[in-house]
């Protein structure tokens, strides 16, 4: 029960229940669709960049609470951050949710994001937490075709 | 399977053999024996009559959860019970179902246009079988509570 609770953290069911910067962003400069077809989880990051910084974030989409809550936290972290930063902040989540031990060492502050230190008990949960942030990464590249993290 | 090999020419053997690659599974087809002889010693009724009482059973108990949507209700069906459990996805679902020790299938199961047409991204999925007990099922349904429970 005690990695459950690691797992679905209060601040995790928050975001699951109420995704923040959850809508469709009309002026967005950048955007990609995230799917893991496997599992179902489908979702669309919309990007506005300027200056090479993110001046706007949002999604949509639909999926499990590990995917919608790690998208929501995802937008709440990134606006105001450098396309550099944003980089370095997708390869420190990237590291805490598959339990790299390098993980503990330095990087940007991950903040509210490291609620998702218990995702790497699950390993198969590992795809849904990131999803958000392969597809943000697309958005960022301006990739054309979904990605995934199956 | 070949009849003989040099640099020059290759000859395969004649039919059904030249379809045969390599080993055939021959433990396969000694577990599919064994399956087969236990079963017929339990016999096919019997062991249809006791999944059908498990399912009944199940569908009962499950439907008793507050929040549970069954999906598949066919009069006559497999020992399957397809469903789910208020707004939580079921991966979610699946997950801390895993950590009460039961193993349950979660999401659209390869059958997307059917999950379009319930307007469901995914279903939480028990399969029942002759190994399984009424324990077993109300284990189950104490994982569904311990479900709601977390999520709130």
């Amino acid at each position: 029960m005690s990695d459950l609770r690691d797992l679905y953290q209060e601040v995790i069911l928050d975001h699951t229940k109420k995704p923040r910067n959850f809508h469709k962003m009309e002026a967005a400069t950048n955007s990609a669709k995230g799917h893991n077809p496997l599992c179902g989880d489908r979702l669309i990051v919309y990007l506005k960049v300027e200056n090479d910084t993110v001046k706007d974030i949002s999604f949509e989409g639909a999926g499990c609470a590990i995917s919608t809550a790690s998208a929501s936290m995802m937008t709440e972290s990134l606006k105001g951050k450098t396309k550099q930063e944003a980089e370095a902040l997708f390869h420190r989540f990237h590291q805490l949710v598959t339990g790299k031990p390098e993980a503990a060492e330095a990087g940007p502050e991950l903040g509210k994001l490291a609620v998702f230190s218990g995702v790497r008990e699950f390993p198969v949960r590992v795809k849904c937490a990131t999803l958000s942030w392969h597809t943000l990464r697309a958005a960022l590249e301006s990739q054309q075709n979904a990605v995934s993290t199956e | 399977m070949i009849s003989s090999v040099s640099f020059e020419k290759t000859t395969y053997n004649k039919l059904p053999y030249k379809f045969e690659a390599g080993t055939p599974d021959i433990a396969g087809v000694v577990g599919l024996g064994a399956a087969i002889e236990y079963l017929s010693s339990l016999g096919m009724e019997a062991v249809s009559a006791y999944e059908q009482e498990l399912l009944e059973y199940a569908t009962k108990a499950i439907s008793s959860v507050p929040g549970v949507r069954l999906v598949g209700t066919a009069r006559r069906k497999a020992a399957v019970v397809s469903f789910l459990l208020g707004e939580v996805h079921p991966h979610d679902v699946g997950t801390i179902l895993d950590q009460e020790g039961i193993a349950v299938r979660a999401g659209h199961h390869c059958a997307q246009p059917v999950m379009d047409r319930f307007g469901i991204p995914a279903t939480i999925r028990a399969s029942l079988a002759l190994y399984n007990t009424r324990e077993e099922i109300d284990l189950l349904v104490n994982g569904l509570k311990k479900v709601s429970e977390v999520f709130g």
